[in-house]
């Protein structure tokens, strides 16, 4: 199933790190991984990055495979210069307190969970 | 018809794919699919990172397209790759630690640059430099969204 991003924030109890922008995308589709190659292979447009990285270049990556969302895992606080890129291209960054296998865990129920 | 060249710093990690992302959005300006732009700017990416971590001083990236091609074209002037081969395995990587700890280094950039092309070029002189040139053909898109 899709969920819209502000829902998934309200499920996933995630901290809006770049609140200024909208959270109308739907998610349908995630994926996690810490190196950017990796991402940069297999992202989708629309998905929704689960990461411990949390520098400029995610920023990066984010845009050139047109992502919904990424989520920082585990609490990683990215710096004010990075939300304040995010924010200036539009790239949504969400926080969890919850380490990435839980993040991603829960995830995984509500987009390939079955209705239940 | 549009042309670009970006001068890429050695070491300016801070600013990696800032050039990519500028040029994707260049590209759907130009009329070039969202996933053909999205090819390119991995593709540029990954160009990118490479001038930066490798490159002694730095490259430029090169883009041209016309009605046929994207070609995305990166040099520099050293220090060269020793062993194509050994470069262009999955998973090897000369990438230091630091650059590893950022998530770079995975041993899979020129894969990638080499997938996201429809035609891939690499030549490299110890001591001289690297091009690399990727191309890719507009008119095999399918989908022109």
């Amino acid at each position: 199933m899709t969920i819209r991003l502000s829902d998934l924030c309200d499920v996933l109890e995630l901290e809006h790190l770049t609140p200024i922008l909208d959270l109308d995308r739907e998610v349908n589709t995630a994926l996690v991984g810490d190196l950017l190659s990796d991402v940069l292979a297999t992202a989708k447009p629309g998905d929704v990055w689960v990461t411990v990285q949390r520098h400029q270049n995610v920023v990066a990556v984010a845009r050139v495979t047109d992502l919904a969302a990424v989520i920082l895992a585990r609490d990683v606080r990215p710096t004010d210069d990075v939300i304040a890129l995010a924010v200036e291209h539009g790239i949504v960054l969400l926080g969890s307190t919850a380490p990435a296998f839980d993040v991603c865990g829960r995830l995984y129920a509500i987009l390939r969970g079955d209705a239940r | 018809m549009l042309e670009i060249t970006y001068s890429v710093r050695a070491g300016d990690i801070e600013h990696g794919g800032t050039a990519s992302a500028w040029l994707k959005v260049e590209l759907r300006k130009e009329g070039v699919s969202e996933q053909l732009a999205r090819r390119a700017g991995v593709i540029a990416f990954e160009g990118e990172m490479n001038l930066i971590l490798y490159a002694t001083r730095g490259g430029t990236l090169h883009v041209a397209v016309d009605d046929a091609y994207i070609e995305i074209e990166l040099n520099d002037d050293g220090p060269g790759i020793e062993d194509l081969d050994l470069a262009m395995t999955p998973g090897y990587s000369t990438a230091p630690y630091w650059a590893a700890n950022l998530g770079f280094g995975a041993g899979m950039g020129l894969i990638n640059m080499e997938r996201n092309s429809d035609r891939f070029e690499i030549s490299s002189h110890l001591g001289e430099g690297t091009r690399i040139v990727c191309w890719i053909d507009r008119r095999k898109d399918d989908n022109s969204t």
